[in-house]
């Protein structure tokens, strides 16, 4: 039973990293970003092209492989949220709603495919002598039975959880994207370069986003150009449940949905897994639509 | 700097970022050394060059397409003629019932294989005036339209399973009626709210219904299902059965043309564009908003529950891939390219959207593979660069484009 609660719960962390991303953009924006899931899908691919640039250069088998992959994952999915919001967002803010929402949907299809096209329709292993120690080292306290790669995601989430609550709380920048969140105009009335500050959400949250895809690809063994999709769901399934537009309902929605997901697969049947998080998004829109931890999500005039 | 040179510098900036983030994907090529697990990169131009010989040329044709519809906007006439002649068609039923003869006897002089293309655009101009009650009058983005067709040709397919014989004309009420139903489910939780939400459900819907109909035991699992023969659309009369699903197509486009333009400019349908165009003002005026988008909502999904039991009276088969992302991207390209909430612009979209890749398809096999990317790049280059549509009104680019 632990068992499954750790396994749930880090299934849960890697979904609140996904739906931070998608709570970020509907906070500031007001919007949902639809590409995020294809984002995530990109920095899956981006931690193996390190690796595969780090193999070319000599450099596997030191300490800082990982590390140095997972920040290059980070950084090119952080360059394609910056083009998707420039391409897919920046001239329709002030549009009809359908617009930003139809050419989000066009650029998610674009990476996908693009991704498809340009690498391969199969799959790509992730590099076993990496993931593959990681997986198999356990470590048991009592009953408790976590894998290295676990705690790994673990203290992961929690550091970039805590840089990014210390980034939005703390610090300048973060005072000055609650102000755009708040009131766009207000705030670039105030001096604030509010085209900047989006772009910097989309590029947090995508970084995120690209963590994220790394630690899956290291559990999954194998990354696909269609993998986007489903995990964009859930996130976002975690981020309304939470209360889209929140960051604390972010993460407790991901956890939540995770352990959910795998108490489902455990107690009633594992192919229901995968429809476990549809059924939650269904739900929270009926009875709740706000989500958790969310305000009321009536139209402003 | 001047205005000019700054805008000159963006393009420079953002093409040279646009390299830097591909270089990865289009340049190199990953090499898994399953042995140790090691993996490699190496330089492969050869990728990248494949890549873009196909996009090059595809997006070259895109931008002179955008060009010549803009010039034709600035130098053709003012009145917007393909507008007009189509609502003048529309509210001269003798003039439409002319056009359906005419249609339907040039039936006797095509081939089958024409007939075949043919019919196939008729589907898709029924499924693309379906989705554009939602989309177009109503402003609320559908991204698993595919799932109503599918529900629609399943509804016929299962019925027919188990009342051999079930004819086909009876089929198109049937689809439409289980469609509704199903969109009227489906929309219940999420119409309340904002439109983003009812893109993501029935994106989510259009999956799980894949994956209902792939574990239904009655209904065939991946393989699907193949009508027999006394439910197909036969042969009638003098016509053999191509010549009559073409018969049959045409005239259900042409009834569903009139009925739709009927319902737009009906008090119902001039709601519906309230809502689209402001929906706090709407609500305000008096308009039940929740009860008139499930309404549309319903009707589109009805729609094409009705195309999926065309679909499935001519084809005589139905099977998974009915329901999959790929079939609603299509038809949302569709709609988004002809030009939303215009008519003849949905249908032009359709009929392009349907024949260039299948034609196509001979002569340059890549097609296939490429086809949803250049789908996805219309959606998104549409919406920057002419947000109306190719045929679409100039109310619509007002509203699309905002006050700011």
């Amino acid at each position: 039973m632990l068992e499954i609660l750790v396994n749930g719960l880090a299934r849960g962390a890697i979904y609140a990293l996904i739906a931070l991303g998608y709570t970020m953009v509907y906070g500031i924006l007001g919007m949902i970003n639809f590409a995020h899931g294809e984002i995530f899908m990109i920095g899956m691919f981006g931690s193996i092209f390190a690796l595969g640039a780090l193999g070319s250069a000599g450099l596997v088998g030191a300490g800082l492989t990982l590390p140095l992959a997972i920040v290059a994952a980070m950084a090119l999915s952080a360059g394609f949220g910056i083009l998707n919001e420039r391409l897919a967002y920046r001239k329709l803010r002030g549009a009809h709603l359908l617009a930003p929402l139809t050419s989000a949907i066009g650029m998610s299809i674009v990476l996908q495919n693009f991704v498809m096209l340009s690498v391969t329709k199969g799959k790509l292993d992730f590099p076993r002598d990496i993931s593959a120690p990681l997986a198999e080292t356990r470590w048991s306290l009592g009953p408790l039975h976590v894998t290295a790669l676990q705690a790994l995601i673990f203290a992961l989430t929690l550091v970039l959880m805590g840089g990014l609550f210390w980034l939005i709380q703390r610090t300048r920048v973060g005072i000055a994207l609650r102000a755009v969140a708040q009131d766009r105009t207000m705030a670039s009335l105030c001096g604030m370069r509010v085209d900047g500050l989006i772009a910097l959400t989309f590029a947090l949250g995508s970084a995120l986003a690209a963590a994220a895809g790394t630690m899956v690809a290291m559990y999954q063994g194998v990354v696909r150009f269609d993998a986007g999709y489903e995990m964009g769901l859930k996130a976002f399934a975690a981020a309304v449940l939470g209360g889209i537009g929140n960051i604390p309902g972010a993460v407790l929605g991901g956890l939540l949905i995770g352990l959910v997901e795998d108490i489902t697969s455990y107690t009633i049947r594992s192919e229901w897994r995968e429809s476990t998080a549809f059924a939650i998004l269904i739900l929270v829109l009926w009875l709740r639509p706000r989500g958790l931890l969310g305000e009321r999500v009536a139209d402003k005039v | 700097m001047t205005g000019r040179g700054k805008q000159v510098r963006t393009w420079l900036v953002g093409l040279a970022g646009i390299f830097l983030l591909t270089a990865p994907f289009l340049w190199t090529k990953v090499h898994g050394d399953l042995a140790t697990g090691n993996v490699r990169l190496s330089f492969a131009p050869s990728n990248a060059l494949q890549f873009l010989s196909v996009v090059a040329p595809g997006f070259a044709i895109g931008a002179v397409v955008v060009w010549v519809a803009g010039l034709w906007g600035r130098l053709g006439p003012r009145r917007p003629v393909v507008a007009t002649t189509a609502n003048r068609l529309l509210e001269r039923p003798w003039a439409l019932v002319g056009l359906g003869v005419a249609l339907s006897s040039l039936g006797t002089l095509m081939s089958a294989k024409v007939l075949s293309l043919g019919s196939f655009v008729c589907l898709y101009m029924m499924l693309a005036l379906g989705l554009n009650v939602t989309i177009g009058f109503t402003g609320l983005l559908v991204l698993g339209y595919a799932a109503f067709y599918s529900a629609g040709a399943y509804a016929f397919a299962l019925t027919a399973r188990f009342h051999p014989g079930f004819p086909a004309w009876a089929a198109l009420p049937l689809g439409f009626c289980t469609a509704a139903t199903v969109g009227f489910l489906v929309g219940l939780p999420c119409l309340r709210l904002r439109g983003d939400y009812l893109a993501i459900v029935t994106l989510g819907f259009a999956e799980a219904f894949r994956e209902l109909v792939r574990n239904l035991p009655a209904a065939g699992g991946d393989m699907g299902l193949i009508l027999s023969d006394t439910s197909r659309i036969r042969a009638l009369g003098p016509l053999s059965a191509a010549q009559a699903a073409w018969v049959f197509g045409v005239w259900l486009v042409l009834l569903l043309s009139i009925s739709v333009h009927r319902l737009q400019h009906s008090r119902t349908g001039r709601a519906w564009i309230a809502i689209r165009e402001d929906e706090t003002a709407a609500a305000m005026m008096g308009i039940p908003v929740v009860r008139l988008k499930l309404l549309a909502f319903s009707v589109s999904a009805g729609v094409g529950g009705l195309a999926g039991a065309y679909f499935a009276g001519f084809t005589g088969f139905v099977d998974p891939s009915t329901s999959t992302f790929d079939q609603s991207v299509l038809v949302l390209s569709m709609v988004i390219l002809g030009g939303l909430g215009s008519l003849p612009g949905v249908l032009t979209g359709a009929a392009l959207l349907y024949l260039i890749p299948t034609l196509l398809r001979d002569q340059i096999p890549q097609i296939t593979d490429y086809r949803l990317f250049f789908f996805g790049s219309i959606l998104v280059a549409m919406m920057l660069l002419r947000p109306q549509g190719l045929l679409g009104s100039p109310r619509h680019k007002m509203e699309l484009e905002g006050p700011g």
